[in-house]
């Protein structure tokens, strides 16, 4: 099944998931180009997570800069005046993208656990989730070189009914960012690339750790981009992304 | 003093025009003639011997100043002299200018074998070219990210285990590491949840202790690694740079080699390449090309006001006139003409170039100016036109006498501008400046400027005319015929060929001479052969020369015709017939532009007792100027001296330019003002018939005056209108007969007896002629025979003297006696 083949889906969202800890260039336009192809809501969500607001209220609370290495007091007001300027920017941001694209957009915020805010989304809409950002990144090795493919679509292939859609997602994301596309699959599985056929055969905890093995080393590279499926049973993906998504530094696709 | 004993003859005819015998050619028609270039430079032999001189001359300051009248074929015979030259021992080299990759504000200049300037420009091009697509090739090469990505790694792993192990340590003790939107904070944890306020405060004293110390070393442990972090990312980046550095250097090295392989036998230029490839390798990512990931990036970058970085490695060829793919052409040295010598056009100079508001520059905007282009060579310039150009003259000077050329902008020199320019590197200068000048331009700069002398050794003074003899008339006619050939021109036959020469005669101003003017005489050449081919002639000759001549007064005979007109309608009071006291023609010159004539003008004279003053009415009236002033002056001596030695000059005289209303200029006249004066004394009427022209000195000779011929065809035009009987006629200084060259219809009426010229020497022969009666003698100590015309002046003045001189009832007595004898003479 191609992507062109596959008919446009009108009124759904495509949800961009963001926190003050993303990545979020990445996500934002990965979400702005899922939007355009399904013609479909830029919607974007950002959650103060409650754990920051919790250490906001501690006596102790101090903040170090990654920049300078100085230490400062952090307090509760203060941590919300940067929450909301965090938020107000990235709303900036996907309104530009939006409108760039000709697209309706929306833009919520929600306090809580990034993680679960992310998956009490509705579960037909694809979602993005951007990555964590590196603790000190690295600034770019030669600020003019031309990249000749832009990174990775990594797709993790189960013996799942939605696997192949998931597939065809990312080769068009492939195409469209220019890319190249990676096929990661359990060692049950059939070999990269190909079609999987047939139930798994794997219980899916024993799948998202392998799966979750091989996408560890993948997912610090920030020009990557992870495409999973959404239909797996939601216990399975969320005890997948608990361990993956702390050292996620690219943004991941819920299809 | 020998005075005439009768009247003085006139000319005869053939003194009035010394035509040109055409029987003096040995062709037909000027197609026989063998002339050659050389031909045209006639009578020049001083100014050509100086030209040779200083084309020779190597040493500093012998520079050519050319002087001359306009016409005479200044720059046509000193570039034809030049291009004869020989070519110089070594040919002018090529210069270029190049970035100065160590301060780029100072341009170098790279001097280079003839030719070689283009070769060198051309290679620069070429790696230029290659390097833009070779270098972003090998940045974007699978290699090259590989290693990139290979230290990227291995500090993302550094750092990342760092921050882990700072985590990891602080989760062992039950507190997380969290990254708040600023930076990273440290928590107390339980049941993998942040806790609460209220929750902490419910702790036991000694545990909240307990964190808050742990928490304090954990964040001297995160500083730590943060600290850590800024030292890996400066090795990270030495890695990088020594990573480009190579990749470039394997780029750029060999293409590099082989250029300075190529000008190996040039020193300078292998340093240049050297400096072009470290430059390179320092700042390879400016070979990269931009690719804008988003629109607004790219229209930013388009919007920056710096030129392209690569521009710095491009090579600046001052003076591209040598095609090195042709054969080589002869090495002759540049001869260059600059027109318009501004100080930029001479020194050259530094363009900017307008980007969004600025204006920047680079060592590719600097301009050459005429004397790079000159450089090894000759500069030819006119005088007036770089003394007209602010700063332009002290600009050659200075590049003459530092024998360098420094580009230098006025407006930083003035401090008129202040956009960012260059200091070029001065480039050695080897030129010969021909300055082009009249001679009065030339003895001004002698005498105020000082360097003046010292920069320019050599004048070439070329000759206004020639000797005129049979054999000059021969070479006279070898110049016409190279002329008509030169320009393509239908033959002259020998009378066109004599009448142009008697034209050049008549130009001269002078029979005995012939002008060099060869602009005149080249147009008159030309116009001749245009009325010939108008006439459907195969040659022209004498009478299509006379056409032409008559054309071209035609053509600037307006005011002329107007002034005779006035004349001839009595507007202006002119007689030509009758006698009257006091009153005289005499002759006045008009020059408008090339073309000059003479119209009579009445010139009268009243006496009167008085203290010896001559009111010269044109100086009281500021109309004079000096040389007519001195000439009145030296009639007042004349009188005083001749007719009054022995006793004070009782006599008042005015004298007065009628119906003139313009300045008077010259001492032409002082001769027909004297005779005013003599026939105002004597009370002897003068013929109106005649018109009289010459200066006089103390003495009484008549000197010699300019434009002879055209006072006389002025006065003669006047009287043929009005009507030839016999009786017309000009009495002209008789050292100007040797210049008479008056038009036929003058001959012919002299020739008739219609009309008629007289030489004089002296003013007796003038005034003789002109009243009628005899001057009378006076020299020997005894007085003129009585009636003559001096014996009335001195009794004139004699009575002029006794009535001043006498007792107040001697003095009313005479006026008495003085009125009943003009009574009577009425």
């Amino acid at each position: 099944m191609s992507a062109a083949a596959e008919p446009a889906r009108r009124g759904e969202r495509i949800w961009v998931a963001l926190d003050s800890a993303s990545q979020s260039d990445r996500a934002l336009e990965v979400a702005a180009l899922l939007a355009h192809r399904e013609r479909a809501e830029l919607a974007g969500l950002f959650v103060e997570d409650v754990d920051l607001l919790r250490l906001a209220g501690l006596p102790l609370a101090s903040e170090i800069s990654p920049i300078s290495a100085m230490l400062r007091p952090l307090g509760f007001a203060e941590l919300e005046r940067q929450l909301r300027s965090q938020a107000a920017g990235l709303e900036r941001e996907l309104a530009r993208l939006a409108r760039g694209a000709g697209l309706t957009w929306s833009f919520q915020v929600r306090r809580g656990k990034p993680l679960a805010e992310a998956m009490a989304l509705p579960a037909a809409d694809v979602m993005v989730i951007a990555g964590r950002r590196p603790a000190a990144p690295l600034p770019p090795a030669h600020g003019r070189v031309p990249r000749a493919a832009r990174g990775a679509v990594i797709v993790l292939q189960d013996a799942s009914p939605a696997a192949a859609r998931t597939l065809a997602l990312a080769r068009e994301l492939t195409v469209r960012l220019g890319a190249t596309l990676e096929v990661v699959a359990a060692a049950t599985e059939p070999a990269a690339g190909t079609r999987p056929a047939g139930p798994p055969r794997e219980p899916p905890g024993r799948l998202a750790r392998a799966a979750g093995a091989v996408l560890d080393a993948q997912a610090r590279r920030a020009d990557a981009l992870l495409v999973l499926s959404a239909r797996d049973p939601a216990a399975a993906t969320r005890e997948l992304l608990e361990d993956l998504l702390p050292a996620l530094h690219c943004p991941l696709v819920l299809a | 003093m020998t005075l005439p004993s009768s009247p003085l003859p006139p000319l005869p005819p053939e003194r009035l025009r010394s035509a040109c015998d055409p029987a003096v050619f040995d062709f037909d028609t000027t197609a026989e003639v063998g002339a050659s270039a050389t031909d045209l430079v006639l009578g020049q032999e001083r100014a050509v011997a100086a030209i040779d001189f200083a084309v020779g001359m190597r040493l500093d300051g012998f520079n050519l100043f050319v002087l001359g009248p306009p016409g005479v074929g200044k720059h046509s015979v000193l570039e034809r002299l030049l291009a004869a030259a020989p070519a110089p021992a070594s040919p002018p080299d090529d210069w270029c200018y190049v970035n100065n990759f160590g301060d780029a504000q100072r341009p170098r200049a790279l001097r280079l074998p003839r030719g070689r300037g283009a070769l060198l420009r051309d290679d620069m091009n070429r790696l230029l070219e290659e390097l833009q697509s070779t270098i972003p090739a090998a940045f974007d090469s699978d290699e090259y990210r590989a290693r990139v990505e290979q230290v990227d790694h291995e500090y993302n792993e550094l750092q990342q285990r760092a921050f882990e192990e700072v985590a990891r340590a602080a989760g062992a003790q039950g507190i997380a590491l969290l990254r708040t939107p600023a930076g990273f904070s440290f928590a107390p944890m339980r049941e993998r949840e942040v806790m609460g306020p209220e929750e902490f405060e419910k702790l036991p004293q000694d545990e909240r202790e307990r964190i808050g110390e742990a928490i304090t070393r954990l964040q001297q442990d995160l500083e730590k690694v943060i600290l850590r972090v800024a030292g890996w990312r400066r090795e990270r980046f030495e890695k990088l740079k020594k990573l480009n550095e190579e990749v470039t250097m394997f780029a750029v090295g060999s293409r590099v080699d082989e250029l300075a392989r190529r000008h190996a036998d040039l020193p300078e230029v292998v340093a240049y390449l050297d400096a072009v490839r470290k430059d390179v390798v320092q700042n390879a990512e400016i070979f990269h090309k931009q690719r804008p990931e988003q629109p607004f990036e790219g229209m930013a970058a388009g919007m920056s006001a710096d030129l392209p970085p690569t521009r710095r490695y491009l090579v600046n060829l001052l003076v591209d006139e040598h095609d090195a793919a042709a054969p080589a052409p002869a090495p002759a040295a540049p001869v260059l003409r600059e027109d318009n010598p501004t100080y930029a056009n001479l020194v050259g100079r530094v363009e900017h170039m307008a980007r969004f508001g600025a204006l920047v520059t680079d060592f590719n905007l600097i301009r050459p100016g005429a004397l790079h282009r000159a450089n090894g060579g000759y500069l030819l310039l006119d005088v007036a036109r770089v003394l007209g150009q602010p700063f332009a003259w002290e600009a050659l000077k200075r590049a003459l006498t530092t024998r360098e050329i420094r580009i230098e902008s006025l407006g930083q020199q003035y401090g008129l501008v202040s956009t960012v320019s260059l200091e070029p590197q001065p480039i050695p200068l080897s030129v010969k400046v021909v300055l082009f000048g009249d001679r009065q331009l030339y003895y001004l700069l002698h005498a105020y400027d000082p360097d003046f002398a010292r920069l320019f050794k050599v004048a070439a003074d070329f000759a206004d005319d020639i000797g005129r003899d049979p054999a000059r008339e021969r070479r006279y006619g070898a110049m016409i015929a190279a002329l008509a050939r030169e320009r393509g021109l239908m033959p002259f036959d020998r009378t066109g060929v004599a009448a142009v020469i008697d034209d050049a005669a008549r130009t001269a101003g002078d029979a005995g001479k012939l002008s060099l003017d060869m602009r005149r005489v080249g147009d008159l050449v030309g116009e001749a052969e245009f009325w010939a081919r108008r006439g459907n002639r195969t040659q022209v000759g004498a009478a299509e020369v006379a056409q032409a001549v008559a054309a071209r007064v035609a053509r600037a005979d307006r005011i002329r015709e107007r002034m005779a007109e006035q004349i001839a309608r009595g507007v202006v009071l002119i007689d030509t017939a009758g006698a009257t006291v006091g009153q005289v023609n005499g002759l006045a010159v008009y020059a408008l532009g090339e073309f000059a004539f003479a119209q009579p003008t009445r010139i009268t004279a009243t006496t009167r007792l008085g203290d010896g003053q001559v009111i010269d009415i044109e100086r009281e009236s500021a109309l004079g100027g000096a040389i007519h002033a001195k000439g009145v002056l030296i009639l007042s001596g004349y009188l005083a001296s001749r007719y009054s030695a022995r006793r004070a000059l009782s006599l008042s005289a005015s004298l007065v330019f009628e119906q003139t209303y313009g300045t008077v200029e010259g001492d032409s006249a002082s001769l027909a003002e004297l005779c005013a004066l003599l026939s105002s004394l004597a009370d002897l009427p003068i013929r109106q018939s005649l018109a009289v022209t010459g200066s006089v000195n103390q003495k009484g000779k008549v000197q010699a005056i300019g434009a002879v011929n055209e006072k006389i065809e002025g006065f003669f035009d006047i009287c043929a209108a009005r009507g030839l009987d016999g009786s017309h006629g000009v009495l002209i200084p008789a050292a100007n007969a040797a210049h008479l060259m008056l038009r036929e219809d003058i001959v012919a009426a002299a020739r008739a007896g219609r009309f008629a010229v007289w030489a004089v020497a002296h003013v007796d022969e003038a005034i003789e002629i002109l009243t009628g009666t005899p001057a009378g003698r006076d020299d020997g100590g005894g007085a003129p025979d009585r009636g003559t015309v001096n014996q009335r002046v001195l009794a004139k003045l004699a009575e002029y003297h006794s009535l001043r001189h006498a007792p107040a009832g001697g003095r009313r007595a005479g006026a008495v006696r003085k009125r009943r004898n003009d009574e009577r003479r009425r």
